[in-house]
């Protein structure tokens, strides 16, 4: 089963990377990583318009933009900073008001900037979940796993990685996820979720262009919410319960994706021809 | 009844001068729209002043002598005294026209706006073109329902004696003005001189800017006045984007409300600026470029649109 999936990354990401040498008209390997992460996936094209608002990992790969003037850049350092303190204080105050409130008067300004969170308690737990990927993908970036381990090896070392950066705050969690289940925030979970296991799948070495490529996602962050979900009960030291329980997730995923990729391969025509009508029609 | 028959006519008549005046292609529907309804009002009211329609726009303090008032140009020292006039008539009617204009749906904007400012205990408000109270009350209310916080202030400013009445009647007798909570001043957004630099928290002004002659001297001067750390605030009607709604609402605009403003407040003009006034208020994209030039720093776009962009809630933090 494994190499099956693993034939399939192959052949895929060969594909994926002529694609892109073809577009960008040279073999570079930051014009590869730009097309692989511009390009590779049609709902990405989202999260790289929002590039000019608060933060993104990718600002390096985004599209020349004009320097921003001295007093810019030192107010999103005061916001950054604020973020930062209110997030450390999250296990005190909870994801709230309060807890953006004191951060602000910690750092010697009023209350009523607590705005500059916008959407209150919910804004800080995006807040959370964007600072957590970034790290996570500095950390994958910075010490990348040996090129010839197994691509479950790869996903469980990014989810473990990324696992540890909730650790402070998972007294908090369930009231976060709770946050998150409400109907009205479903829309920015969803986002921080694709982002986080697009990510992941990115790290872990996967290019492909295929069927596959929606399931492949769907199925990591299901792992990845559920192991999350554990992990707030988990009492063990370390936390070993969760990472045991993450690697018996994954190989399940792993024995299963054969039959996934039998259906999605029937069900591929289909869907690829309505997402391009869609793709048109809101053009 | 008449709203159906108002709006299916102002479409036809629409349909009609359609073929008649020659456009250019790339032009807009709602360009268009705005362009004949502009002919319109400008030759049914120029006979009131001296109105020069062709004159170019101008919200900056340039050095134009001219700038608009509704769709009609007038000389930069009248706009003051115009707009004064036109809220003097409708001061009494204001609460109950805002109401039948907007179906009620101002004050879910205004109970919003609150909401996003969210006031924490001991806030001090300097609420501009504060007119009746609406926003100074909302703000009162949410400190002392949410916090149990009878400290906060607000410090309300309008140009308009006639609308500043408005607001000390409203708060005639209340709690809030037995504590002291509340004061109210007449003034002019543009030069706040008795309020002191950096000593405010907050700075609200709804559906006032777009009344003002210089907007970006009433953002500078909502700058001056804030500690750092404050927040600007401002609820301004906006501009619909989906062209669909925005002719809808268009036709709204000017067929309905002047109409409404005649049978309810017995003054169609006042009613008429109103809604050319909206019209020539900048862009939201515009506006929040106007707020980062003060000096302010926005979040994400800087703005919040409400009901498709009818109105919309601006933000900006003194950092």
């Amino acid at each position: 089963m494994l190499s099956t999936t693993r034939r399939f990354v192959t052949i895929a990401s060969n594909r994926c990377i002529t694609a892109h040498a073809t577009a960008f008209g040279g073999w570079s390997r930051q014009q590869t990583t730009l097309g692989t992460q511009r390009l590779g996936c049609p709902i990405r094209t989202k999260s790289w318009l929002h590039t000019g608002t608060s933060s993104s990992e990718f600002t390096a790969h985004s599209r020349p933009t004009t320097p921003p003037n001295d007093s810019q850049a030192r107010n999103r350092q005061v916001e950054d900073q604020i973020v930062q303190k209110a997030l450390d204080l999250v296990p005190t105050y909870g994801w709230s008001e309060r807890a953006v409130v004191e951060a602000v008067q910690a750092l010697g300004y009023p209350p009523i900037l607590h705005g500059i969170v916008p959407g209150g308690p919910v804004g800080l737990v995006e807040h959370f979940l964007q600072r957590s990927r970034r790290e996570m993908n500095k950390q994958l970036a910075a010490s990348p796993l040996d090129p010839q381990a197994s691509l479950l090896a790869k996903l469980q070392h990014a989810c473990q990685v990324r696992l540890q950066l909730t650790v402070p705050v998972i007294g908090q969690w369930q009231e976060a996820t709770a946050l998150l289940a409400q109907p009205s925030h479903i829309p920015i979970a969803i986002e921080q979720l694709y982002d986080l296991v697009d990510d992941m799948w990115y790290y872990a070495g996967d290019k492909s262009h295929t069927m596959d490529w929606y399931s492949k996602r769907v199925s990591l962050a299901g792992v990845y919410t559920a192991t999350e979900m554990y992990m707030t009960e988990d009492r063990s030291p370390n936390f070993e319960a969760t990472f045991e329980f993450l690697e018996r997730r994954l190989k399940d995923v792993d024995s299963v994706s054969g039959l996934v990729g039998e259906a999605t391969g029937l069900l591929s025509f289909a869907t690829r021809s309505t997402f391009n009508v869609l793709v048109s029609v809101s053009k | 009844m008449s709203f159906i028959r108002s709006s299916s006519l102002a479409l036809s008549w629409t349909r009609a001068t359609r073929g008649l005046v020659r456009q250019p292609q790339s032009q807009s529907p709602q360009l268009f729209i705005n362009r004949t309804l502009s002919q319109y009002s400008v030759t049914r009211l120029s006979d009131k002043s001296n109105a020069k329609p062709n004159e170019t726009s101008d919200t900056s303090s340039s050095q134009s002598s001219y700038t608009h008032f509704g769709y009609r140009e007038v000389p930069e020292t009248d706009k003051e005294r115009l707009v004064g006039r036109v809220f003097s008539n409708v001061a009494s009617k204001y609460d109950i026209m805002n109401d039948v204009m907007s179906a009620g749906i101002h004050r879910v904007w205004k109970d919003q706006f609150i909401r996003r400012l969210a006031p924490t205990p001991g806030t001090r408000l300097l609420d501009v073109a504060g007119g009746t109270g609406d926003i100074a009350l909302r703000f009162l209310n949410y400190c002392q329902n949410v916090h149990q916080d009878t400290t906060s202030q607000v410090h309300l400013v309008d140009i308009n004696p006639d609308m500043v009445n408005e607001g000390r009647r409203r708060f005639k007798n209340s709690a809030y003005e037995l504590r002291s909570q509340v004061s109210f001043e007449v003034g002019n957004a543009e030069d706040l001189s008795t309020v002191a630099s950096n000593s405010m928290d907050a700075y609200t002004i709804a559906f006032g800017i777009r009344n003002c002659t210089h907007v970006d001297r009433v953002v500078q001067e909502a700058y001056r006045v804030l500690k750092p750390g404050g927040r600007f605030m401002c609820l301004e009607f906006s501009h619909v984007e989906n062209p669909l709604l925005a002719q809808v609402y268009d036709t709204y605009s000017f067929e309905v409300i002047p109409a409404m403003g005649q049978i309810v407040a017995a003054d169609r003009d006042s009613y008429q600026y109103l809604v050319e006034s909206i019209r020539r208020f900048p862009k939201q994209e515009d506006f929040a470029a106007m707020i980062r030039a003060a000096g302010f720093y926005t979040v994400g776009k800087g703005f919040e649109n409400l009901t498709f962009g009818v109105a919309a809630i601006h933000s900006g933090f003194k950092l």
